[in-house]
């Protein structure tokens, strides 16, 4: 069982080896063109690729990702689950506004209307909204129900 | 009991809050509730809290809220479940709490975190905002993701980064991309 220093120093190492990984995938670099990009060994991108980390410095893996360009954000924390190596600033692989922009300035000022709303009125509003719902449930219930004896009734 | 009929389900919530605060036992109102307060209002038929009990405590406390009037269902999760047992309490009216006996990867100090919020005379301990968007990132779904950006966009007071990544992490590295997405859009 690692000391927490160390497994936090592991967790940080396989997290960045995951991040330089996915960023090669991204930009379609073999490992061959990286070695060269990153001026690295190829065996050396293999264990990254492989996850296979254990030998390998969180120096080296910052200097990767430093020749890489990606912008990496370590981490550490109050226990080892908590360190980690996120990805400043990369586009999101969906895109951030709606199709319409229309629907995008509607829900956003949706947004903004309910923003200036206190806790305290936000959770009266979601009892008054659960409320109306239930009453509309009951609503199409009695309404179905009236329609099926209209139905049945002999003509 | 509060509740007098059916859309009333965070007035039973208050109901079950009063039994947990009577043994001193932690929670944190989670799910339609919370994401009410950080970001998106939306009604639910029922209402959520994760509380910090061991399952054996959590079968104990059936028995309690049972005597109280409420009707009780203990579930418990699967051996990969990140929720290792529920407790449902309901009403005659079909009002509904289902309490979370734990999360797997839920950072203790959530509890400590909880934002005091008054409701209805009383008041309700919600989760905080980075453990709700932590959580949100965890879960997941489009509606998980979109619960988690509202609640970045609509905070009024800055998001605390540093512990946001910390608690997300925590979940998982799953989670962890979810929470790079979230915050690259």
């Amino acid at each position: 069982m690692p000391t927490p220093d160390v497994a936090t120093i592991q967790a940080l190492r396989s997290d960045l080896a995951l991040q330089i990984s996915r960023f090669m995938r991204r930009r379609g670099l073999n490992q061959l063109a990286a070695s060269k990009r990153f001026r690295v060994p190829q065996p050396t991108l293999s264990k990254i690729a492989n996850g296979r980390v254990a030998d390998l410095s969180l120096e080296l893996l910052i200097r990767i990702a430093v020749r890489a360009g990606l912008p990496v954000v370590l981490q550490t924390g109050k226990v080892p689950e908590e360190a980690g190596s996120f990805v400043s600033g990369e586009p999101a692989p969906v895109r951030s506004r709606a199709a319409s922009g229309l629907a995008y300035a509607a829900r956003t000022s949706l947004i903004e209307a309910t923003r200036r709303l206190t806790p305290e009125q936000r959770l009266a509003a979601f009892l008054a909204h659960t409320q109306l719902i239930s009453e509309l449930h009951q609503a199409g219930h009695g309404a179905e129900a009236a329609r099926v004896r209209k139905a049945r009734r002999p003509r | 009991m509060r509740t007098r009929r059916a859309g009333q389900s965070a007035l039973l919530l208050l109901d079950a809050v009063a039994v947990l605060k009577a043994r001193s036992i932690d929670y944190a109102v989670i799910g339609a509730m919370a994401a009410s307060v950080h970001g998106e209002l939306r009604g639910t038929a029922d209402a959520d809290a994760l509380i910090s009990v061991t399952v054996s405590t959590l079968a104990a406390l059936r028995t309690v809220f049972k005597k109280a009037g409420f009707e009780t269902e203990l579930r418990r999760g699967d051996a990969d479940d990140p929720i290792p047992a529920m407790l449902i309490l309901s009403d005659t009216h079909g009002n509904r709490v289902d309490l979370l006996g734990g999360l797997r990867g839920l950072d203790p100090q959530a509890f400590s975190r909880t934002i005091d919020v008054p409701f209805s005379g009383d008041t309700l301990r919600i989760i905080g905002r980075e453990d709700f968007i932590a959580m949100k990132c965890f879960a997941g779904g489009p509606q998980d993701i979109a619960d988690a950006q509202l609640a970045l966009r609509g905070a009024q007071e800055p998001v605390d980064l540093d512990l946001l990544r910390r608690v997300t992490r925590r979940f998982g590295r799953a989670a962890a991309d979810v929470l790079e997405q979230v915050l690259a859009r």
